[in-house]
């Protein structure tokens, strides 16, 4: 590095963002030990409660030490608010919302996962031998009803019998256990399935994260004998259907017969051996976006919309630093063109408020008058008369 | 994880949402670190620097949450951060008051348009030659000038001897040198 010959090398580090993210996921620089030590100075810090102190810092110091770059760089981020203001305002004229669940997987046994997991470890941990309990609910109007005991598990009952009837079911238990791999690295989320009421039915599911979790113990609460498949799914990349074992768990007598079981092979299937990079994660970033997009009705015509993504994408790239290109928004949007929902407006709404507030931290930090002069003011929400500015007028700002 | 889950797992579970954030998203916030701060920072500074963004972000979830994705938060966070780092590294070597002049920023966006415009294809042409280059003489040049490691370190990490290590990594950059020329761009 310090031969001048090859001085233009250090130009790398003055590539794209796009180029830079492509550069941390094909290179990754943080290895294990790196994350650790984050992590530590992290823990440090915030319990210091230094960390409200030193963003006061920073901000003082931007306050002081502002430059015409620092403000173009203001100029530029108040000038994409207008821009996506003017989205915004497309879109609080044609829409009404639903949100970025969405995109959601309709399973939230995961979010269940983790509840039972920070909310009930002492009964997971004590509830190791077989129990009979009794149970008393109350069935509602479906012939299946889902019903939540006392430790968290969620068990399905079927009831053949009218509407609004007291049905009594006898719970057993057996102990279900497997080592995880010391290396794997990801969160993963295991799946109880088995064969129900003519259907093959997810029954329980619990989340794992690396590397926190060494060992998988899990009490499933059932009735009499059933085969049942344990699979895992990874909770990043959503590889799903890997199974760890088929077993049969004898609920009475507490005995699990295992059929296969791979603890290993599932999870160097599901992906566990490997490091993440930021490409397993665009998909989602993908979906949120075009969420947003979707949210803008009244514009009916394909070019008008393509226009909007691309000027989006722009626009995100730009002035947020995100990576995703044209053609994964226009991909993506195609993808969900037949499938616009009332959602969004308030996915989208969150966008502009994105915008609004980075703009506002910075701008008004000593240099409220930009906004000013841009027609802009907090209190005045008016962008009606504002103008769509292409890209390139925001660009020739900067 | 999706953002959802996050913010909805650190209200739960603060250390093990923590962990898996700085898990996922520590290179691209060293990359974007390391671009801004290149030779001007001490590796301390720079760890420093990287657990400063995910402090933030820790601090701030409420202000965050269901507000976009919080890698657009992490990426303008990061770079935030790195400017101010870089700020204070000038500041504490002159030890003459603030920063107040425009060669103390961090020096990009300070050409006219044609520079700039001249010096994006460069870094594209630049970055195409260095791709094209192939394993392991990409990483070590991306390891060595992108990521300012030493080669010792780059050759921990790829595995191979320092002395092959230099050896590639001065072919390849005579190679990188010698394409540029011959397509005109030194």
């Amino acid at each position: 590095m310090n031969d001048n010959k090859y001085d233009f090398l250090n130009r790398l580090t003055e590539l794209d963002d796009y180029e830079i993210e492509k550069i941390s996921e094909d290179f990754p620089f943080a290895d294990k030990s790196a994350k650790k030590r984050i992590a530590k100075l992290c823990e440090e810090k915030l319990d210091m409660n230094n960390n409200k102190d030193e963003f006061i810092t920073d901000r003082k110091a931007d306050k002081i030490t502002k430059t015409p770059w620092y403000r173009s760089y203001a100029l530029g981020i108040a000038a994409s608010l207008i821009l996506v203001a003017g989205f915004g305002f497309l879109a609080i004229k044609g829409l009404s919302r639903q949100g970025t669940k969405d995109n959601q997987p309709e399973n939230n046994d995961f979010y269940t996962g983790i509840v039972t997991e920070t909310t009930s470890v002492t009964d997971t941990i004590t509830t190791t031998a077989s129990t009979t309990d009794e149970i008393t609910s109350q069935t509602t109007t479906s012939t299946k009803t889902e019903i939540s005991t006392t430790d968290t598990t969620e068990i399905t009952v079927s009831s053949t019998t009218a509407p609004t009837t007291t049905t009594t079911a006898k719970k057993a238990a057996v102990h279900y256990s497997i080592t995880l791999p010391s290396d794997a690295n990801g969160k993963f989320i295991i799946t109880f399935n088995a064969y129900r009421d003519g259907n093959f039915t997810a029954f329980k599911s619990k989340e794992i994260t690396f590397p926190y979790d060494q060992n998988f113990d899990e009490t499933i609460t059932g009735e009499g004998t059933e085969k049942v498949y344990v699979m895992l799914e990874n909770a990043i990349t959503w590889d799903s259907g890997i199974i760890i074992g088929n077993y049969v768990f004898d609920y009475d007598s507490g005995n699990i017969t295992t059929e296969y079981e791979d603890v290993r092979k599932a999870f160097e299937d599901a992906g566990a051996f490997r490091d993440y990079t930021q490409s397993d994660f665009k998909r989602q970033s993908v979906n949120e976006f075009m969420s947003m997009l979707n949210g803008i009705r009244g514009i009916q015509d394909d070019k008008t919309w393509l226009i909007i993504a691309e000027q989006s994408v722009s626009l995100l790239n730009w002035s947020m630093g995100t990576t995703l290109t044209n053609d994964e928004i226009i991909s993506a949007w195609g993808i969900y063109t037949d499938n616009w929902t009332e959602a969004d407006f308030d996915s989208f709404r969150h966008l502009y408020q994105l915008v609004y507030d980075e703009a506002f931290n910075i701008v008004t930090n000593g240099n409220g008058e930009l906004l000013a002069q841009l027609g802009y003011s907090d209190s005045d929400f008016n962008f009606v008369e504002l103008p769509l500015e292409p890209m390139e007028t925001i660009k020739a700002l900067t | 994880m999706t953002d959802a889950e996050w913010f909805d797992l650190i209200r739960k579970s603060p250390q093990k949402a923590h962990y898996i954030l700085i898990d996922q998203y520590s290179n691209f916030v060293y990359a974007i670190v390391l671009s801004k701060l290149k030779d001007t920072a001490t590796r301390e500074d720079i760890d420093d620097c990287v657990s400063d963004v995910f402090v933030e972000i820790f601090s701030n979830t409420d202000k965050y949450a269901g507000k976009g994705p919080i890698k657009n938060y992490i990426s303008i966070i990061a770079k935030r951060k790195a400017i101010n780092t870089y700020k204070k590294i000038m500041y504490s070597r002159q030890n003459t008051g603030y920063i107040e002049d425009e060669d103390s920023e961090i020096p990009e966006n300070s050409s006219s348009p044609d520079m700039l415009a001249e010096q994006k294809l460069f870094n594209e042409k630049l970055w195409e030659i260095v791709k094209s280059l192939g394993e392991p003489d990409t990483s070590i040049i991306i390891y060595q000038y992108f990521y300012r490691m030493k080669l010792k370190k780059i050759a921990e990490k790829l595995s191979l001897s320092a002395a092959a290590i230099r050896q590639r990594s001065s072919r390849a950059k005579e190679r990188i040198r010698k394409k540029l020329e011959n397509e005109k761009y030194l």
